[in-house]
């Protein structure tokens, strides 16, 4: 068994740009499910609208291709229907954080036992580069020629009021933190979100002052640092694990 | 294979796989992003002539395999003296 047997391979190239990091992330979420033993009797993906939905269909799993920013009400609904089955949900921050904000938050609130990998990569890449939800403040896209005006959403701020839940950051150029974070987060007892930092070249890299792919892989490995053992929050620029307490049925009410 | 879900598209082939020494590149799913070649530390990779070629001082450190977000370059395993890949060598696709 490799890797290669969680994809499609028939199917590719697959349709992403020249440079995007979303084939990085597929690249682990697949080892991840080969070294799990994860098979499409087991496990269902769910995927958004975006670039990022793309990868269900070019993983060997089944797949939901949900309306737009709906994908956490979809994976509930099967978790609680199928208990048994991993719910994976691959969604961009678009649709995670921005159109899909509000079931986040009561997905949050619910703590269900599914995962979601959310591929951030700042920006509206789909549509063309519009200034996003995440995007960090005063970054010049082209709806925001003169700099984005407001800071960016707190994913971790939101994950964390619910103190049963699992956040990772990490970045595509941090594999290893990678594949151990979305390792963790799938055989996490609740809610687990692995925030995963990628590169858009082609709608945001170019825009504000990068080369190239490699330009904006090599910005991850000089900006972003482990966080200090035991840390409780991540700062802004800091790699990590922040993990709830455990649920255990007697303190459930 | 034919795909189900357009059956009116051409059949499945494989794709062009180009064995250098110490790499294998897939000419179809290569989109010419240029990552392998920027973050080889060796400068071994060149794209020219719209390919990807390994010119030479590979240490096989197997950063353009897990850089490559098209799944494009795999490393080879080892060959011995006569230049032979190993008989039980995994296949690239």
């Amino acid at each position: 068994m490799s890797m290669k047997d969680k994809l499609k391979t028939e199917l590719f190239p697959t349709i992403w740009c020249p440079g995007c990091g979303i084939g990085l992330i597929m690249a682990q979420l697949a080892t991840v499910m080969d070294e799990l033993a994860l098979d499409k009797l087991n496990t269902v993906l769910v995927t958004g609208i975006g670039c990022t939905g793309r990868m269900g269909a070019y993983m060997n799993f089944e797949s939901v291709y949900t309306l737009h920013g709906r994908t956490l009400p979809v994976a509930e609904a099967i978790k609680t229907v199928r208990p048994e089955l991993n719910v994976i949900v691959v969604a961009g921050d678009g649709d995670t954080a921005s159109i899909g904000g509000n079931h986040l938050l009561h997905a949050i609130r619910r703590n269900p036992n599914i995962t979601v990998i959310c591929n951030n990569n700042e920006i509206y890449g789909l549509t063309g580069g519009q200034t996003g939800p995440t995007t960090p403040q005063g970054t010049t896209t082209i709806s925001s020629p003169g700099g984005a005006a407001f800071a960016p959403i707190n994913l971790q701020g939101l994950v964390n009021t619910n103190p049963r839940a699992y956040y990772a950051k990490t970045t595509v150029y941090h594999q290893g933190p990678m594949r151990k974070a979305i390792k963790e987060a799938i055989a996490w007892p609740g809610f687990a979100f692995v925030d995963v930092a990628s590169q858009c070249i082609e709608n945001n890299g170019r825009r504000i002052g990068f080369a190239s792919a490699n330009d904006m892989i090599q910005n991850y490995r000089t900006q972003y640092k482990p966080a200090p053992p035991g840390a409780l929050v991540l700062g802004p620029n800091q790699l990590g694990i922040i993990k709830g307490l455990v649920a255990d049925e007697s303190s459930a009410s | 294979m034919i795909s189900p879900y357009a059956p009116e598209r051409r059949a499945h082939r494989p794709p062009t796989i180009v064995d250098y020494v110490n790499i294998a590149w897939i000419d179809e799913w290569c989109k010419r992003c240029n990552i392998c070649v920027e973050i080889c530390p060796k400068n071994t990779l060149l794209l020219t002539h719209d390919a990807i070629i390994e010119v030479t001082d590979c240490i096989r450190c197997g950063l353009c395999e897990r850089y490559c977000p098209d799944f494009a370059i795999v490393v080879l395993p080892k060959r011995d003296e006569a230049g032979h890949l190993p008989p039980d060598a995994e296949t690239v696709s």
